[in-house]
């Protein structure tokens, strides 16, 4: 969507007057959101996304909304939150919601898991009402939506299938989007291979819609995760250049620049609509063919059907594909199934049987030594987490992952208990007189991902595509990293923080990723790239770094050029046209930059 | 002045006889096979002063230098192979000029380094000659014991790296990162005896190279019952771990070291003994019993297995229900459903429970309960 129907939409919202009895006010659409952060990420397993109080223990500034009731009298006021952990202690993300400058009786974040919380009563006099989430403690508390209504009784549904029946009750909204768009070529996930998908297609003339749930692009090297890019260019150095970054401790503030750096030339691509801010929720097939993808706005909730002949699925996830049908799989395979034995590192490297040990998710934070003493709550809550592991830095080793949790599925509690790792380890760490003048800058809260579903392709890369350096003759991904795949520590070391990863290499010089590997076995108009490419477990533990996804993100891109030139999808290309490809790729190592970039 | 003069007189003859009496030991030691000198460090659990005999097991290449250097199998009185041990003579070279290091090494079956010793009279030095200090043994030890180190995916030049075009390293403002491992310059360096890098270097690759390869590659050779038990009784989270895995079916009749195992083992250990563990034993009550026993003071992998086993022992079932709160959402997710298997009245202390715990405001989960008892 453009910036000015965006604005134009949110600005129906400072005075909405509302003729029902009840009224839902979702809190991710509040026109002012303060210092409350959108949280989208969790969208598939508690239905919404969410406005979060992201302080880092400094409460953070009011959201803020208008609405105008128009019944009379008294309305009763609910909050859709949780208490994120529960315990003997202070809830950590304790919050008020404000009517008109005055708090409601009931603190609220009080009550573990998602559900509605009883935050007290006003009375409508009929004029507009200035709604406001007041932060109690910077520590994470978090608010879906706010429901008024004037029967104190009101059943509200906590979650699953009634919640979103009931949600659209209130919203009225259509079963299908209204808004249709079409394209060449629809991108879903703005990662680093999701961009580098767009701009590929888009220098070939595709018409490009690129649909991303954050306001910024770049996914796990955005400002918002700071994880800086590793692997080769391979042909593509010229397209990868412009949306990577330096080599700045993961972390670095010097994100912020990378960010500004990808976003600009992102734009000047004139083939790419941007959808930032955009969430794919669906993905509708037929005959085994995308027919549409369907994305909802995580503020306003306005809804968007995208079609085109064909799509790249660069989620990380691999949503697209999940939704559309496509064959995919998760966690780790068992050794013999693609032969994929380390002997020096056994069972850590690879099981004797498939579990769902997968890598874990990591999340970066920033400390700065400040001129005076700096204080730092305390968190209680985060202990049982902690530890006395102490720490003022955290890297990418700061790593969840558990056999019973999923990377999707658990992926608010895996958030959660990283967060938990680093506020109590920070805590325990100032405690240290040396410590003192230790303040915290900043601390991601968006997961960032190693591993999760993979969609299953006509080849599937794995660990001997690596040992044997396996030449393809579609090999459009090149990579000299070794194969990193890393373990929990408490696997080996009961008493190490079960936040704290190892990691393995395997170190065999250059191989190939072919682009059978990039295109779906079953859906035949679907490509992907990035984490969510056909590999095992072990084979996505050299490529799964930004570079090596945006490689995959470039080779895609050009491949839908050629399906657009000849009508077909993306087998076609390797079937009858790899020739003319396999040049394609190979001219993009000669093909000069535009000088505006 | 050379040695023998710079010793006094009155000194000479006994210091002399000494001298030639070590001399004689070591030679002998050497030609059996066995060590001269006591170990600097070695890895806890592990002792030498029951070592019987020496029996010469292969040759092993250093590919630095290609000498060849004699693995020997070290035995313990009862005759049973206790630990591996080489002595190391290996020239170790800075810009093209060349020292000696001489070492005894030790290893254990499975091919881990587990210490090394030196000679009295050839002590390791650093670069400028000094001898190496206690704490820098003590870093050296520990550098060895890391099978994960850094140094493995290094070659020297990485290391000394001067004009920063290793491929692996990156540097941002002045602050150089290893690209591989996100370790600071200054963390790889603070694992290293400072001024013996090169050594450090080429006797990591001596302990981890082609020698640890060959111990791993000759035990199914010496393997044994007796070597299994003990495996099993040692301690060694590894020995543990490779007994474990050798065992099949009727192997765990014989439950109690198992048990053992699964008491004091790491994570690793026990999964596999979860997993190893055949069905008809498990449904044993003298089996299972102590297992779920255990189910509060498990790490969580065990929990999930131990839960995901209850089909196959479902008396053990009941108990757990005083440990719903220490279960995660999934475990308890997976310990409902066995519960809604088993079918009839759920026993009163288990409905108590739950009904206890689905009031619990603190209970994260404790909605789950709610929906399991109303249905």
């Amino acid at each position: 969507m453009n910036q000015f129907l965006f604005l134009f939409l949110l600005a129906l919202f400072p005075v909405t007057v509302f003729g029902q009895q009840d009224f839902l006010l979702e809190a991710e659409s509040f026109p002012t959101p303060g210092g409350w952060l959108t949280d989208q990420q969790f969208v598939e397993q508690m239905g919404s996304s969410y406005l979060i109080a992201h302080g880092s223990g400094q409460p953070v500034q009011d959201a803020s909304a208008e609405i105008k009731l128009s019944e009379k009298g008294l309305y009763h006021v609910w909050a859709r939150t949780k208490n994120w952990v529960p315990g003997n202690w202070e809830a950590p993300g304790r919050f008020l919601i404000e009517i008109n400058g005055k708090s409601l009786s009931n603190e609220l974040g009080l009550s573990p898991g998602w559900g509605w919380e009883y935050a007290g009563s006003i009375k409508n006099r009929g004029k507009t009402l200035r709604i406001s989430l007041r932060d109690l403690t910077g520590f994470d508390g978090r608010c879906d939506a706010i429901y008024f209504s004037q029967d104190r009784e009101a059943v509200l549904p906590d979650g699953g299938e009634a919640l979103a029946e009931w949600r659209k009750e209130k919203d009225g909204s259509p079963e299908a989007p209204e808004t249709n768009k079409a394209y060449d070529l629809v991108v879903t996930g703005g990662g680093i291979s999701g961009c580098a998908a767009a701009m590929a297609a888009a220098e070939r003339g595709l018409r490009v819609a690129l649909i991303h749930d954050r306001p910024v692009l770049g996914g796990n090297a955005s400002s918002e995760i700071r994880v800086h890019t590793l692997g080769i260019y391979g042909k593509f150095a010229r397209l990868l250049k412009l949306i990577d970054t330096e080599k700045y401790p993961n972390g670095h503030p010097d994100a912020i620049k990378d960010q500004q750096k990808r976003d600009d030339n992102m734009a000047s691509f004139p083939n790419i609509d941007l959808y930032l801010n955009w969430r794919a929720y669906d993905a509708v097939s037929a005959d085994n063919q995308i027919r549409h993808v369907d994305a909802r706005h995580t503020r306003t909730n306005e809804r968007i059907r995208f079609s085109a002949p064909l799509y790249v699925d660069a989620t990380g996830d691999g949503w697209i594909g999940y939704w559309a049908g496509a064959e995919f799989s998760y966690g780790r395979e068992s050794v013999d199934t693609y032969g994929e034995e380390w002997d020096k590192w056994g069972e850590v490297w690879s099981p004797e049987e498939a579990d769902n040990a997968v890598m874990g998710s990591s999340i970066l934070f920033q400390t700065r030594v400040a001129e005076k003493p700096v204080a730092f709550p305390e968190v209680p809550w985060a202990a049982p987490v902690a530890g006395e592991h102490a720490a003022v830095a955290g890297e990418w080793y700061w790593e969840f992952t558990r056999d019973d949790l999923h990377q999707i599925d658990d992926a608010e509690e895996i958030r959660d208990h990283l967060l938990r790792a680093i506020y109590g380890s920070y805590a325990n760490a100032k405690k240290l007189p040396e410590n003192a003048n230790y303040a915290i800058d900043w601390v991601g809260y968006l997961v960032g991902k190693r591993e999760s579903r993979r969609l299953v392709g006509d080849h599937i890369f794995t660990f001997n595509d690596v040992r044997n350096n396996t030449p393809f003759p579609d090999s459009v991904v090149q990579e000299i990293r070794a194969v990193d795949v890393h373990y929990q520590r408490n696997l080996l070391e009961e008493d190490t923080p079960d936040f704290l990863s190892e990691a393995l290499f395997y170190r065999n010089g250059v191989y190939f990723i072919p682009y059978r590997s990039l295109y779906s076995k079953n859906i035949s108009n679907l490509f992907m790239a990035g984490r969510n490419f056909s590999c095992s477990h072990i084979g996505l533990g050299g490529p799964r770094v930004m570079n090596t996804c945006g490689q995959m993100g470039a080779a895609v891109g050009f491949a839908a050029s050629l399906c657009k030139k000849y009508g077909v999808g993306p087998r076609a290309i390797y079937e009858v046209h790899l020739k003319e490809y396999m040049q394609l790729i190979e001219d993009q190592q000669e093909t000069q930059l535009p000088e505006k970039r | 002045m050379n040695l023998l003069e710079s010793i006094s007189e009155r000194y000479r003859k006994p210091c002399l006889s000494a001298f030639l009496l070590w001399g004689l030991g070591a030679w002998w030691m050497l030609v059996a096979g066995l060590p001269v000198n006591k170990p600097t460090h070695l890895r806890s659990g592990f002792k030498l002063e029951t070592v019987s005999k020496s029996e010469g097991a292969f040759l092993f290449l250093n590919p630095d230098t290609s000498i060849t250097h004699q693995m020997n199998l070290l035995y313990s009185s009862e005759g049973e192979p206790l630990l591996y041990y080489a002595a190391i003579n290996t020239p170790v070279c800075i810009d093209g000029i060349c020292k000696p290091v001489l070492v005894e090494m030790y290893w254990d079956l499975l091919g881990d380094y587990v210490g090394y010793g030196e000679y009295p009279n050839q002590p390791l030095t650093k670069y400028d000659h000094d001898p190496f200090l206690s704490e820098d043994h003590e870093k050296l030890h520990g550098l060895l014991l890391d099978r994960n180190s850094i140094l493995d995916r290094k070659s020297l030049d990485d290391l000394y790296d001067l004009r920063g075009v290793s491929q692996d390293k990156i540097a941002y403002n002045g602050v150089e990162i290893d690209g591989i491992s996100g370790a600071t310059k200054k963390e790889i360096t603070a694992s290293i005896v400072s001024g013996a890098l090169y050594s450090c270097y080429r006797l990591w690759y001596l302990a981890h190279g082609d020698a640890s390869r060959k111990i791993r590659e000759n035990l199914p050779a010496i393997y044994s019952d007796t070597l299994a038990r003990q495996f099993l009784r040692s301690g060694q989270s590894t020995y543990r771990y490779y007994a474990v895995r050798q065992m099949e079916g009727a192997d765990f009749a014989d439950f109690a070291p198992v048990m053992n195992v699964f008491e004091e083992g790491n994570p690793l250990v026990r999964k596999h003994i979860l997993k190893k563990l055949p069905d008809s034993l498990l449904q044993q009550s003298d089996i299972y019993g102590p297992l779920y026993e255990m189910f509060p003071d498990l790490d969580n992998g065990s929990k999930t297995l131990l839960l995901k086993k209850l089909p196959l022992a479902p008396a053990a079932a009941p108990p757990l229900s005083d440990h719903l709160i220490e279960m995660s959402r999934n475990q308890l997710l997976i310990y409902l459903k066995q519960l809604a298997k088993s079918g009839g009245q759920l026993p009163p202390e288990v409905r108590d429970n739950l009904e206890e715990a689905a009031q619990n405001p603190d209970f994260i989960y404790a909605y789950l309960i709610q929906d399991f008892l109303i249905p």
